[in-house]
């Protein structure tokens, strides 16, 4: 059993032109067009709140974070949510992409570690990288991404 | 098993269990006051209890220790031993560890496995040192031998076992059980009960063991407590009928069989229990939530009158519904109304009740000053005896999780600044025993928690040479005693002449008071030079809902909370804006206003007039100005969650009936916003 490829399904998402990937155990559900309650004085990247089940949930704006100009028509975007894991607690948080691809199956042999090339995005955040389809794809690590520190960071800085 | 239903199972445990440990740490400060012979029983049980539940749901390394420890208490229950003072201590020792092991059940953390190897030798040592004490027989049976003659024959019991599903639901694990009868004497399993996993679902309804033992009752009967629901116990014969039955049928294999299958089945249960103990931390480490501690903190003890009510209620509903669809059926206008009237009640009551049921007592709360103030008089060498009134007061299970720290802080402060030591106390004719009093009571919709101390007090004028020192206030100012005592809030003002392990580092009074104030409450001093300082704190019972008044600013909502506004007066945009002092005449006086359109940049332009929420915060006015009031709104408040947790104007959101969510404002942090001090 152990000996065999271990795979995990990703949900593949697009921002600007550029595929990512996140493991599906990390996202609850993907919700469109949900009216967003803007808080005052939160960091850029945080574009407002959403009720979601019942929860106060913020969502970030990924394109933001990754350093890519803001969508041209605003609003347009779909909203990931997650659940990202700090320290003893879960947090739900929202992300915004432009599409949402598709459901993929990765096995862990195919996940190609990432050249520390001069990208834009802080290779940090990625944790692997898998050819697909002529495509690469860009596998997040997405507690690094929305690490509390830098949030909690940044949050301070504009208060 | 499903990792869920184990999950389940582990909480069950991780609450017992705590339950147990709280029961055992009271009984045992409890005894350290006024020993009595009662309390050493029901520290023996709780002891015993622990074990069993431990190694029932397989914690292998609670139940270890506290197996030599259930020693201890037996020798000490038996006069063989007395309850010293090696022995208090290791017993708080190991209070504080089986706690940390509660969430680190294999004892990964290195700092718990050291305390472990260390308690488990502190009582090796103890048992060693002592050697009237046996060491409690697991698998021998001639421990019970020798309490009267008339017990020495043996007898046999028939052990009848219901089927049901509460057992695997409890997870027990029932080769342990029988394991413990085995130990008592020779036993005969009929049925297939020694299977956790096919024992309910079989299709024999009941199972049973036949049991000869020279035990007596309560001795099975304490090896059966936790399954006690499902078990009838009788007694056959007075004698031993299961030696006879194996003599006359020569088939005493089959009893070995069993006993073999069974203590096979213990092993097998035991890998598995260890297994998914293990799969579960690999899993808590990966992605999910760390069960124990949020199951823990989800579950209350709801006192019964008040879900009697809710079943009432439920009832109520049903009835009334149903009468709503019959009028609406009959296109019956006015019935309809009076229905939908009447639902509107009941879900009032439904909420009042909801909010009762969240209500706990700050009895628990108690337990854990009473370890503080005997941990820390030792250790300072005061004497200290706290004193609790009211501890049946009821607030908000998520108010009593928040205040535990900041009142612990009090009392740590009382006990260190406050109390004098024993001889000084003498020399100023006071009791030698200083006394900690924590009062709480409730006035109104709101609960007052008092911690008097009858020590040195404070002085205010140390407080005000520290301020004039420190530059909070100038020479000139006369501040009144109440405004002195008030800066002992602020952060990094200390009055202590020296720091101090006990306190005076980490957490300040400064903590204490944003801590409360968080919970929308408030904190004030009385103190008196050479007799004492009370500080009283001020909270609401619950703050899961709180009474607002919903604005509008554009299409954002803001609630404020109502019980903060004194008055609502409109005035033209034009006049309040034309110059940049932000002020507007009320009543007379000049009063600043903050304009929420400003504060939290909404661009959209102002409407001709807008609306001023006059707040009055003891006596110190401020306005905010808003576009519209949408009206009285009662506001279930929903964190924001930890990534906004420094967003600072905002104590909270809310859910509208329409799914649009009401920011719920901070009214104490506005105030100290620049354009109101300025």
């Amino acid at each position: 059993m152990e000996k065999q490829n271990n795979k995990e399904v990703f949900l593949s998402f697009k921002l600007g032109n550029e595929l990512f990937a996140v493991s599906v155990k990390k996202v609850l559900e993907v919700i469109q067009n949900q009216e967003l309650t803007e808080v005052p004085e939160t960091p850029d990247f945080i574009l407002g709140v959403i009720n979601f089940r019942g929860e106060i949930v913020p969502v970030a704006d990924t394109r933001c974070k990754f350093k890519l100009p803001p969508l041209q028509v605003k609003e347009k975007y779909v909203i990931i949510i997650m659940e990202l894991q700090f320290n003893d607690e879960t947090i739900l948080i929202g992300t915004t992409a432009d599409t949402v691809k598709d459901v993929i199956e990765i096995a862990s042999d195919e996940i190609k570690t990432v050249p520390s090339m001069g990208s834009h995005i802080n290779p940090e955040f990625i944790s692997g990288m898998v050819h697909l389809n002529d495509k690469f794809i860009m596998i997040l690590d997405v507690d690094k991404v929305f690490s509390l520190h830098e949030i909690s960071v940044l949050t301070n800085s504009v208060s | 098993m499903n990792d869920n239903a184990y999950n389940k199972h582990l909480h069950l445990f991780v609450e017992e269990a705590e339950k147990l440990l709280n029961n055992f740490e009271n009984d045992l400060l409890e005894y350290e006051k006024s020993p009595e012979k009662e309390l050493i029983e029901s520290l023996f049980r709780i002891v015993h209890t622990l074990k069993g539940v431990s190694g029932m749901f397989g914690f292998n390394n609670i139940s270890g220790l506290t197996h030599d420890f259930e020693s201890i208490y037996d020798g000490i229950r038996n006069n063989k031993l007395d309850l010293s003072k090696d022995i208090f201590d290791v017993s708080f020792k190991l209070i504080d560890h089986t706690r940390k092991l509660l969430t680190d059940v294999d004892i990964k953390d290195n700092s718990n496995r050291k305390n472990h190897e260390e308690i488990k030798s502190i009582i090796k040592k103890i048992i060693q040192n002592n050697s009237k004490i046996e060491r409690h027989p697991k698998k021998e049976n001639n421990k019970h031998i020798a309490k009267s003659s008339d017990d020495l024959n043996p007898k046999t019991w028939f052990i009848l076992f219901k089927k049901d599903n509460s057992l695997t639901k409890r997870a027990v694990n029932l080769s342990y059980i029988i394991q413990d009868l085995a130990a008592l004497g020779s036993i005969k399993i009929i049925g297939d009960i020694n299977s956790p996993e096919t024992f309910p679902q079989s299709d024999v309804d009941y199972g049973g063991i036949l049991l000869t033992t020279t035990a007596s009752e309560n001795d099975i009967e304490e090896v059966l407590m936790f399954i006690s629901e499902n078990v009838r116990i009788s007694k056959l014969e007075n004698f031993d009928l299961l030696g006879q039955e194996f003599k006359s049928q020569q088939s005493s294999k089959e009893n070995v069989e069993s006993i073999e299958t069974s203590t096979k089945l213990e092993g097998i249960g035991e890998q598995r229990v260890i297994q998914e103990i293990k799969e579960t931390g690999n899993k808590n480490e990966a992605t999910t939530v760390s069960t124990v501690k949020k199951n823990h903190i989800s579950h209350i003890s709801v006192r019964t009158d008040k879900l009697d009510r809710l079943m009432f209620l439920v009832s109520e509903l049903v009835t009334t519904k149903s009468e709503l669809l019959l009028s609406l059926q009959n296109n019956n206008a006015t019935n309809s109304l009076e229905a939908a009237k009447k639902i509107e009640t009941l879900s009032k009551n439904f909420h009042d009740n909801a909010i009762s049921i969240r209500l706990v007592p700050i009895k628990e709360m108690v337990l854990r000053f009473n370890r503080l103030i005997r941990d820390l008089s030792q250790k300072l060498e005061k004497k200290i005896e706290l004193v609790v009134l009211g501890e049946d007061t009821e607030l908000d299970k998520n108010v009593i999780d928040s205040i535990t720290d900041p009142i612990m802080h009090l009392i740590r402060n009382s006990i260190d600044h406050g109390i004098e030591l024993p001889e000084k106390r003498k020399d100023k004719g006071k009791k030698e025993t200083g006394t900690i009093k924590l009062n709480a009571y409730q006035s109104g919709n709101d609960i007052y928690i008092e911690i008097s101390d009858d020590g040195v007090g404070i002085d205010p004028t140390i407080i005000r040479n520290k301020a004039l020192e420190k530059g909070v206030i100038n020479q000139e100012a006369k501040p009144s005693t109440k405004e002195l005592y008030d800066l002992i809030f602020l952060p990094g003002f200390s009055t202590a002449q020296s720091l101090t392990e006990v306190s005076g580092r980490g957490v300040g009074m400064d903590v204490v008071k944003r801590k409360i104030q968080g919970l929308q409450g408030e904190v004030e001093v009385i103190s008196e030079v050479g007799t004492g300082t009370t500080f009283r704190i001020k909270l609401h019972q619950t703050i899961a809902i709180v009474e607002t008044l919903l604005t509008q600013v554009d299409s954002r909502y803001f609630a404020v909370p109502l019980q903060e506004i004194e008055s609502c007066t409109q005035e033209l945009s034009a006049e309040l804006y034309q110059d940049d002092n932000r002020r507007f005449s009320y009543n007379h006086d000049l009063v600043p206003f903050v304009s929420l359109r400003e504060h939290f940049g909404i661009r959209a332009p102002s409407p001709v007039k807008e609306i001023l929420l006059v707040i009055n915060k003891n006596n110190i006015r401020y306005a905010l100005s808003v576009d519209r009031i949408i009206g009285e709104y009662q506001a279930v408040i929903k964190p924001l969650g930890k990534l906004l947790k420094s967003q600072k104007y905002i104590s909270g959101a809310s859910i509208l009936g329409d799914g649009n969510l009401a920011m719920i404002l901070d009214t104490n942090q506005l105030i100290t916003n620049k354009s109101i001090t300025n």
